[in-house]
């Protein structure tokens, strides 16, 4: 008896599920839609990194969002944004898999020989984010503490560069810098090394847990990245060019961080 | 729900296969960073063994108290298995990890975190593999054990538990294949083990190399034990057929 329905339903199941994969169920994602002629880009984003990005309400928002928006109205294009881990963008990137990528990410050679970046659209220190009550007070403090970083970010890098001058005992990466505060949090590492402004920014949001012991300037910018050779690139450029040159720069960067850029990149 | 279409899209033109080689196969990588990865496989192996024996012991227990009679001993059991089976093991750890600070409780190591971690899981399903093994056993033997003279408690110790343990030998085998490859979910905590160092290793060169040759290790060590399945089921079949 109850063969003959097990017999009917797998095969239904099986027809089910196959008719809804080739039928793109829910929505079609990536047809040639789009109105009025506007190119279609896929943008890829650590979308977890307040203030640049971060999700609010199911829908991306931040800084980085914002500007990238800004850019997509000059230059014609349909931003779809899409949600990855920050250290795969590079490789991301290097497989086409998506046409560029803004993830406060850090212009350095290294990653310059793997892809190109977009004329500079963010000037960035690093910093030393510490627990209220802890002893730490600046870098030099640190020792053997335990030091937590987000794999594959220039903040991992220059804890590594700590560890190798005996700044630092030991370096604990997570996959994201979420992940790196909580462990701050609660105690299970004494520091963590990340961009200024997201640490900054969890800091106002920890209701005087956190602080910001130290600024280390690194003098590095966030770039816009894009596969090598992208016909995209010099058309964000200009279009970056414009953003910076009247005014929206100014008012983005107001609207994020209530206060003037010291300096347009 | 959104599902792109197509799902694939053939690029001929980006076809490189130099860019493979050097991007996945890149062994002057991988031996430059081979003390590195060899630390992490001894974690990954030593997380695996240690997680497996424990998760062994408390399996034994639970499932015992899963069959007994009594529902003080079989709800609890049955609770924790239902609950430890589940939910994911990547929400398990992260639990286990993030939330004791907040009751007083601070992992000091993350290795004894994701120790614990995979005993808890582990121990579940262990306790399905012997309670199916244990009630697999003829009832003519507990009948017999008890007509002999032996309490419960006995004829399980002497008699059931022990041909039983024959039986779970192949499905804890392949439990334990399962383990080796779920230690790698222990690196979201950020425990160095094979997996992260791998990824570490790859973040800084941008290139993947060292993700393949982790592969490789965890096929070193899994296909052997697939393989010593294999035997001891031939073995045991022989043996009762």
């Amino acid at each position: 008896m109850m063969t003959r329905w097990l017999r009917i339903i797998f095969p239904a199941v099986f027809v089910l599920a196959v008719a809804l994969v080739l039928t793109g169920c829910g929505g079609g994602g990536g047809g040639k839609g789009g109105g009025g002629g506007a190119e279609e880009v896929k943008v890829a984003s650590d979308i977890a990194y307040p203030p640049f990005e971060f999700n609010k309400g199911g829908e991306p928002t931040g800084f980085d969002i914002d500007l990238m928006n800004e850019i997509a109205k000059r230059a014609n294009l349909e931003v779809e944004y899409q949600n990855v881990r920050f250290d795969s963008i590079i490789q991301g990137l290097g497989n086409n898999l998506y046409d560029a990528a803004i993830s406060a990410m850090t212009i350095t050679p290294e990653r310059e020989e793997q892809i190109d970046f977009s004329e500079p659209y963010f000037n960035a220190d690093q910093s030393l984010l510490v627990q209220s009550d802890s002893d730490i007070k600046s870098v030099d403090d640190l020792g053997d503490a335990t030091v937590g970083v987000q794999i594959g970010t220039t903040g991992a890098a220059q804890a590594q560069k700590y560890k190798e001058q005996g700044k630092v005992g030991e370096v604990r990466t997570f996959n994201t810098v979420t992940d790196a505060f909580n462990a701050l949090e609660n105690g299970q590492v004494d520091g963590v090394i990340n961009d200024f402004p997201v640490s900054a920014d969890r800091a106002s949001q920890s209701n005087g847990e956190l602080e910001i012991v130290q600024n280390i300037p690194t003098g590095e910018q966030y770039g816009i990245a894009f596969p090598k050779d992208s016909e995209l690139r010099p058309r964000v450029n200009k279009a970056l060019q414009e953003i910076k040159e009247d005014g929206t720069y100014e008012k983005l960067y107001v609207k994020w961080f209530d206060e003037k850029p010291e300096e347009i990149p | 729900m959104q599902i792109e279409w197509p799902p694939v899209t053939f690029n001929p033109e980006d076809f490189n296969p130099r860019n493979i080689l050097e991007s996945y196969f890149d062994v002057g990588i991988v031996i430059s960073q081979w003390d590195v990865i060899l630390q992490a496989t001894l974690v990954t192996i030593s997380l695996a063994l240690l997680a497996e024996v424990f998760g062994i012991a408390l399996g034994l227990i639970l499932a015992l108290m899963k069959i007994s009679r009594s529902r003080i001993l079989s709800a609890p059991a049955q609770v924790y298995i239902d609950v430890f089976r589940g939910t994911p093991l990547l929400v398990q750890i992260t639990i286990i990890y993030f939330t004791p600070a907040s009751i007083g409780i601070r992992p000091e190591s993350l290795f004894f975190a994701g120790l614990v971690a995979l005993t808890l899981n582990s121990a579940a399903y262990v306790a399905e593999i012997f309670r199916a093994g244990i009630q697999s056993i003829d009832k003519g033997q507990m009948e017999a054990g008890r007509a002999s003279g032996l309490s419960y408690a006995q004829t399980m110790r002497y008699i059931i538990v022990p041909q039983a343990f024959r039986r779970v030998i192949p499905p804890l085998t392949n439990e334990f294949v399962m383990l080796i490859k779920d230690t790698s979910l222990v690196s979201v905590i950020g425990l160095v083990e094979l997996l992260r160092a791998a990824q570490e290793i790859q973040s800084q060169t941008f290139n993947s190399s060292a993700l393949i040759a982790a592969a490789l290790i965890y096929l070193a060590i899994c296909l052997p034990l697939i393989y010593l399945t294999n035997v001891l089921e031939r073995r045991l079949n022989r043996r009762t057929a």
